[in-house]
């Protein structure tokens, strides 16, 4: 998955501003709240059948490590 | 003591020019302590010099019983870049020390009170969102010089069945789990996890009373017509499943003060313009039961955001909070896609709470 999918699950189906969500955007910076995460691991779940933890999902630094931690559980499922 | 620090706005990039202040400010009253923090605006609390570039007065939040302080950064953000905020643990919340059960929502006012004080803020904008609505209400009602606007979300005259249910459930097992029936949840200050913390320490099904919480806040008849709903669910469900023991007195001690008696004094509220309002769907307090409160204040405005129950905060974020905007600055309602029109339910003499009804609550 790339950084621009989940941003856009981020503000199509969050319903976060666009604006702050970079890739090098930490997770509070990038205005990802607990919310955002439920709203996201969801998504995951019903676009890509991926069932990620919002804990899981908390853990990456970054909005880009959240890409990158779809790739892998994809990878990992494949 | 405060702190100070800077955070990135809702719609800017890092050190853009967006950026707002958020100041923690710790307080003490009467020996209990607790803090608020002061959000927007690009410094100092008072009504200072930065007050007059905001464009309405600063708005106070009080929250709901299972909220903190930290729990608003969707309306936070979008409120931030028009006024001043302040969000506050009120005594037996977040960060503050416990608040006994016996003592009500006088208390909880007199706290609020006691913080505009201490921040020098004479007239504020205020919203009393579920537990916090008693609480706001009666600020108004005792200082309505103090209270530019008040907002009501999600008002009630007295808890329904079954939340009571629930709530008389929860304060039964908890008190009966406890070393102590009936004591406070701990010492001041002390937040620390220990033996006896886990939820499977608390409950003998940690998810059935998540389940059933989840149950009185989100309507689940209604799901498909309440947006998030399926989010705010779990959101909640994952919450309660992770409370703390300590968490689960204060919870206790919320409930106790929710289930005695009247949550709102008599005599209703004069000379305060007030917006009472939930979701539409809301079956925690109900369409009636906001209407019921509205018709006890003088000059009041009833609507209900569409699709949206008493989570509305969540599930409609974005349109919540302009709502909220649009009263803070005196701009019409009517005619909002994503509300209901708005009512004026008129005070008459003896107006008075109608009986509430036993609203059903599925797996209560």
């Amino acid at each position: 998955m790339t950084f621009e999918q989940v941003k856009d699950i981020l503000t199509t189906a969050g319903g976060l501003p666009a604006v702050p969500i970079t890739p090098e955007a930490s997770l509070p910076d990038a205005g990802v709240d607990s919310m955002a995460l439920v709203v996201l691991s969801l998504q995951l779940e019903d676009r890509l059948g991926l069932e990620i933890s919002e804990d899981d999902l908390a853990a990456a630094a970054c909005v880009r490590e959240l890409a990158e931690l779809v790739d892998r559980r994809a990878e990992a499922r494949a | 003591m405060t702190r100070v620090v800077t955070r990135p706005g809702p719609a800017a990039a890092p050190g853009g020019a967006d950026e707002y202040a958020d100041e923690y400010v710790e307080l003490r009253r009467h020996g209990l302590r607790y803090a608020c923090r002061v959000v927007g605006g690009t410094a100092a609390v008072g009504d200072g010099p930065t007050a007059d570039t905001a464009t309405t007065e600063p708005l106070l939040l009080l929250g709901g019983a299972l909220q903190d302080m930290y729990s608003w950064p969707r309306l936070e953000r979008r409120i931030a870049s028009r006024t001043r905020l302040v969000l506050i643990d009120l005594p037996g919340s977040g960060t503050a020390d416990d608040l006994p059960a016996e003592q009500g929502f006088d208390v909880l006012a007199q706290a609020a009170v006691h913080a505009l004080d201490h921040l020098g803020l004479r007239r504020v904008n205020l919203l009393g969102a579920s537990y916090g609505a008693p609480i706001a209400y009666r600020i108004a009602q005792r200082h309505p010089e103090r209270v530019a606007r008040l907002l009501l979300a999600g008002a009630a005259h007295r808890v329904n069945d079954p939340m009571a249910a629930l709530m008389r459930d929860t304060v039964q097992h908890l008190e009966s789990a406890s070393a102590h029936p009936g004591d406070s949840p701990a010492g001041p200050g002390d937040s620390s996890a220990g033996p006896g913390d886990s939820p499977a320490d608390l409950w003998p099904g940690p998810g059935d009373y998540a389940d059933r919480l989840a149950d009185c806040l989100v309507n689940r008849d209604e799901q498909h017509r309440v947006r998030q709903s399926a989010a705010v669910r779990r959101l909640l469900t994952r919450q309660c499943l992770r409370i703390t023991r300590r968490e689960a007195l204060r919870n206790a001690a919320c409930h106790r003060r929710l289930l005695d008696g009247e949550l709102l004094p008599p005599g209703g509220i004069r000379g305060v313009t007030t917006l009472v309002f939930t979701g539409e769907h809301d079956h925690t307090t109900t369409a009636r039961q906001n209407r019921d409160v509205a018709a006890t204040i003088a000059d009041s405005t009833l609507l209900f955001l569409r699709e949206a129950d008493h989570m509305a905060h969540l599930e409609r974020d974005t349109e919540y909070a302009e709502l909220v905007l649009r009263f803070l600055h005196d701009l019409p309602l009517d005619g909002l896609p994503y509300c209901t029109p708005p009512e004026h339910p008129a005070p008459g003499p003896g107006t008075g709470p109608a009986p509430v009804p036993a609203t059903r609550c599925p797996a209560a």
